[in-house]
């Protein structure tokens, strides 16, 4: 035997490759695994649920700004200590103490302004200004979701209630939503998580109706509990503890548990499942990413037409990043899932919404109005119907 | 041992689904702090498409890829298990891949290898081919404790009696191994990050940790093509168990190899055995003071921004390579505050940036020196301001960034160079090479070169462009750009150029770990007794052109205290560490063909 001149494996491989066929491998008898070869791999399956459907979803955009400026923002997080730090203590209103950066409670925080909740939210955000960091950043994110069913009823929603007192009863009152509160016209509020831009802003809501049920999850720290019943809270109060929950026939309730920046657990979104058309997902950040999300509803769901229809908030593609830059672009995810009507907003980001629009995605442009700064974006005030 | 921040906090009593998931979201969770991530040489994270519960990731020891895919998940009311394979599948250039098995080596060699790996789970050939080992996560509700343990052999190893012959000679001779898989070493590394994840999320290191050992398995492929196992003292079935928790004896038998007769334990109040001490598990609760393996520049209390340098010419897409990075790092909750050089004139888009907040105008015109003045000044305002964590200074056009990084001491204090970026427009690259010394300067200082605008120039025109580059600046990986879109990803990833192997060296400083890329080697050298500032200077310059980068923690003789150094190129900056450093002073050296004696300290 001549073990002189070895065949290098590469070049064996690359002649085995240029062989006859693909089985030639298996065929010479060279497979082997490694030992530590599992045999029980689980078999994935989707599932199918049937949750019904509606007629038709819309969403009418209340406030999509979170906040002004990122960088006063992001600042502050990074003096308070990074994305680890918990939120109630970085100072902001509606929190503040007047100790400034990182000094903050929530315990100290409500003490100011407890007593003013709900019914003197003016007085109550005049104070916190002074108290409070950087008054004039916070926005909010919020919206109306309209739920036709197929009966022809209208149900009406909302999604999160936004941060600032100031800024969200003024898009309140531009969008009615004051008038549809205080004729108890809205079935619920779903607050999606317990982030300061999506839920400080709850005492809002309350002003105007203060017995809405309100479905919020089992991420939810103390601080937010106690915040739902100092805001003056008095309905019902659904805390979901198991991934989907049905609410009316075509829409459900997903949730995440997902750790989530500045000691925040766990995002729900709404799935719709519109007759004829397919599956609508809302969102208010999808803080999972849309890979995660969209993975989950298809294993889970049986919706129309077994079609992704459409998909509105703020995307982002996942929390982590990925080891392939190449991939780590949400501009090619999307596309991918051939959703056929998209409003994006809020974190999405103005550049990758630009990208969607020139990638030729069938994105909903809005009107950039009352501080949304891009016609990319469903700003401000903009509806979107699925 | 605080779960609050890894188990949803309105559950009493965690689910074996929480369980299950506990590894990804722990090292979500963790990796929101960014010296997890530099403790560890995390380089990123894709979820497996589909229902599978698996992902894959990237660490900067090796050069593939590893993955993680749950297999099983049940429990009852005593306690909660999930267990979880391990996989690494090797890059197609790294020498570890002939001790794979063929099989596993003509896959990795296939097109597709790079897909197939992000959809691992989808396929059981992918997982048959690629396992190292198991993970078993189980948690005991009373008392509250979580067991991890990571079972894999030491070694794989498949023996071919007959050998495997070729026309042209032996591919494997007889009696040779055709797989022989360090498959402990490797299953370890991952298992190594996920520990550390849970040590960050519980906020506390494990209360024990166990070692136990079975024989193991050798395995020969007989002439008629059938596989015997046997039962052999060598190679072993390794198990490793740590727990997290309250009533934590060590004598678990969730912690070790059922019927294992050796058990090593080391309890909370023991002397870990060496090998371990710095695994991030130990490390991940006071990342403070933890050990970072591979920047030793950027230690735990560094607290100056990272700079990031942005030149290029005019008209070469500096600007929308600008826009891309901010965008990139906002959508990852990061942050980044920019200076720019130019008043105006690159149309900066104020929603992105944040309507000139983040962004200050210099507006020195181009004349480097007074730029560097207020370039300080500049640096300062952004970081009282915003303590951004990262600075990009996109310089003008025509600014020499020679000149700029000379005039390092004035700012060095404020801010880290990370890197210089150097875009170059590649329809009047060659004509900007031949005629102008600022355009070759911007090449030659750079430490990545992206070519933007390829789309529109013939290839061949690319690829002397290319040449010409590769002249000027034999050290920076290049990326091209198509319309103008680049990923910024790939700048803090930038060997994924085709010129250069794809590892990302490791200064191996604590990690004991086989560096098995040829090309790329770190070299560690002592620094010598009463070295001064002259004298490394004078060494630094006479370094050869393939070391690529220096780190090191020295101390000097006309210098106080121990000095941190840094260098990229030509370029190099010292710095105080700022903290009491016990070890022996040292220098690593990073490139390729790299032979110690080159290196040494002649005098």
């Amino acid at each position: 035997m001549d073990t002189k001149n070895p065949v290098s494996r590469r070049n064996f491989l690359k002649g085995a490759a240029t062989g006859v066929c693909a089985g030639l491998f298996g065929a010479m008898g060279l497979y082997s695994y490694t030992s530590s070869a599992y045999n029980r791999l689980p078999k994935a399956q989707r599932k199918f649920e049937d949750f019904g459907a509606c007629r038709r979803v819309k969403v009418t955009n209340i406030s999509e700004t979170s906040w002004f400026s990122n960088a006063v923002l992001m600042g502050d997080i990074q003096a308070a200590g990074g994305l680890l730090v918990n939120q109630y203590t970085i100072g902001w209103p509606p929190f503040g103490n007047g100790k400034g950066i990182a000094k903050g409670s929530y315990d100290s925080g409500i003490a100011t302004i407890k007593k003013m909740l709900p019914g003197n939210l003016d007085e109550a955000w005049a104070l916190q200004s002074k108290l409070g960091l950087h008054p004039d950043n916070p926005g909010g994110f919020s919206a109306l979701i309209e739920v036709e069913g197929l009966d022809g009823t209208v149900h009406k929603y909302l999604l999160d209630s936004g941060w600032s007192y100031d800024w969200m009863d003024k898009a309140f009152k531009r969008e009615k939503i004051d008038q549809m509160l205080a004729a108890h016209e809205i079935e619920g509020l779903f607050l999606s998580h317990e982030h300061w831009d999506h839920f400080w802003g709850f005492p809002v809501t309350m002003k105007y109706d203060n017995r809405l049920p309100v479905y919020v999850h089992d991420g939810y720290y103390k601080e937010g509990l106690q915040y739902i019943k100092d805001s003056g809270f008095k309905g019902p109060l659904d805390i979901q503890r198991t991934p989907l929950k049905r609410i009316i026939p075509g829409m459900v309730v997903v949730k995440y548990d997902v750790p989530i920046i500045n000691r925040v657990f766990g995002e729900t979104s709404l799935a719709f499942n519109v007759k004829g058309k397919g599956l609508v997902l809302v969102s208010g950040c999808c803080h999972q990413g849309i890979l995660k999300c969209t993975d989950y509803v298809r294993t889970n769901l049986k919706y129309d037409n077994d079609k992704l229809h459409g998909i509105y908030g703020g995307l982002h593609i996942s929390p982590f990043e990925d080891w392939d830059p190449k991939y780590d672009d949400l501009v090619i995810a999307l596309g991918s899932y051939g959703f056929e009507r998209i409003g994006c907003n809020h974190c999405t980001g103005h550049l990758t919404a630009k990208k969607f629009v020139a990638a030729g995605y069938p994105v909903v442009r809005g009107t950039a109005r009352f501080r949304s700064s891009s016609p990319d974006y469903l700003g401000n005030g903009d509806t979107i119907e699925f | 041992m605080d779960t609050s921040r890894i188990l949803p906090p309105g559950r009493e009593v965690p689910t074996p689904e929480d369980i299950a998931r506990l590894p990804v979201t722990a090292l979500l969770l963790a990796c929101l702090d960014p010296r997890f991530k530099r403790c560890t040489g995390w380089q990123g994270f894709a979820r497996c498409p589909g229902n599978a519960e698996a992902f894959t990731c990237r660490l900067q020891t090796r050069p593939g890829v590893f993955g993680c895919l749950r297999e099983d998940c049940h429990g009852d009311d005593a306690q909660s298990i999930a267990a979880f394979g391990l996989y690494y599948f090797p890059h197609p250039d790294e020498p570890l891949l002939d001790s794979f098995s063929l099989a596993a080596e003509w896959k990795v060699l296939a097109d597709d290898f790079r897909l197939d790996v992000r959809n691992f789970a989808a396929s059981p050939e992918m997982c048959a081919l690629f396992r190292l080992g198991g993970v078993t996560l189980v948690h005991r509700r009373r008392p509250n404790a979580f067991f991890f343990r990571l079972d894999a052999p030491e070694r794989d190893v498949l023996i071919l009696e007959a050998g495997l012959h070729a026309d042209e000679g032996w591919v494997i001779p007889p009696g040779q191994a055709e797989q022989d898989l360090p498959t402990w070493t490797l299953a370890r590394e991952l298992a190594a990050v996920i520990a550390g994840a849970l040590t960050f999320g519980f906020a506390c290191p494990p209360a024990a940790l166990v070692r136990t050992s079975l024989p193991g398995q050798r395995r020969l492929r007989l002439a008629d093509g059938s596989i015997r196992r046997e039962t052999a003292d060598a190679p072993r079935l390794r198990s490793e168990g740590l727990a997290w928790g309250e009533g934590v004896t060590g004598r678990e038998p969730a912690l070790g190899l059922p019927g294992a007769e050796d058990r090593h334990s080391w309890m909370a109040a023991d002397d870990l055995p060496l090998d371990a001490v710095s695994d991030p598990c130990w490390q991940a609760h006071r990342l403070d003071r933890a050990a970072m393996p591979d920047a030793p520049a950027a230690m735990p209390g560094e607290k100056r921004p990272e700079l990031i340098v942005l030149t290029g010419f005019l008209g070469s897409g500096k600007t929308s390579l600008l826009l891309e990075i901010v965008e990139h790092l906002r959508a990852h909750d990061q942050f980044v505050a920019i200076i720019q050089n130019e008043l105006g004139a690159t149309g900066v888009d104020e929603y992105v940036i944040d309507g000139g907040d983040t962004v200050l105008s210099l507006d020195e015109g181009c004349v480097c020196c007074s730029l560097a003045g207020s370039l300080a000044s500049g640096i300062k305002r952004l970081t009282e301001r915003f303590h951004p964590e990262r600075i990009i200074l996109e310089t003008s056009g025509l600014a020499n960034p020679v000149n700029l990084l000379a005039t390092q001491d004035t700012w060095a204090d404020l801010a880290r160079l990370e890197m210089v970026v150097t875009v170059i427009d590649a329809v009047h690259g060659l004509d900007m090479l031949a005629t102008s010394d600022i355009a070759r300067d911007q090449v030659r200082s750079g430490d990545v070169l992206v070519i933007n605008k390829c789309d529109l120039v013939d290839p061949l025109v690319l690829d002397t462009l290319r040449s010409r580059l590769r002249e000027r600046n034999p050290r920076a990986p290049m990326v091209t750009t198509d319309h103008g879109q680049l990923h910024p990803g790939l700048l803090f990833d930038a060997g994924t150029d085709d010129d250069l192997p794809p590892s990302r060296p490791a200064a191996p400083l604590l990690r004991r770990r086989n560096h098995e890329d040829e090309a790329f080697s770190a070299v560690r050298l002592a620094q010598p007794t009463d070295l001064t500032r002259e004298a490394l200077a004078r060494w630094l310059d006479a370094l050869p052109p393939d070391v690529f980068r220096v780190k090191g923690v020295l101390r000097l003789a006309d210098a106080d205290g121990p000095q941190v150094l840094q260098g990229v190129g030509q370029r190099w900056e010292l710095s105080p560490l700022g903290r009491p450093f016990a070890d022996e002073p040292f220098l690593v050296c990073i490139g390729r063909n790299l032979a110690e004696a080159q290196l040494s300290f002649g005098e």
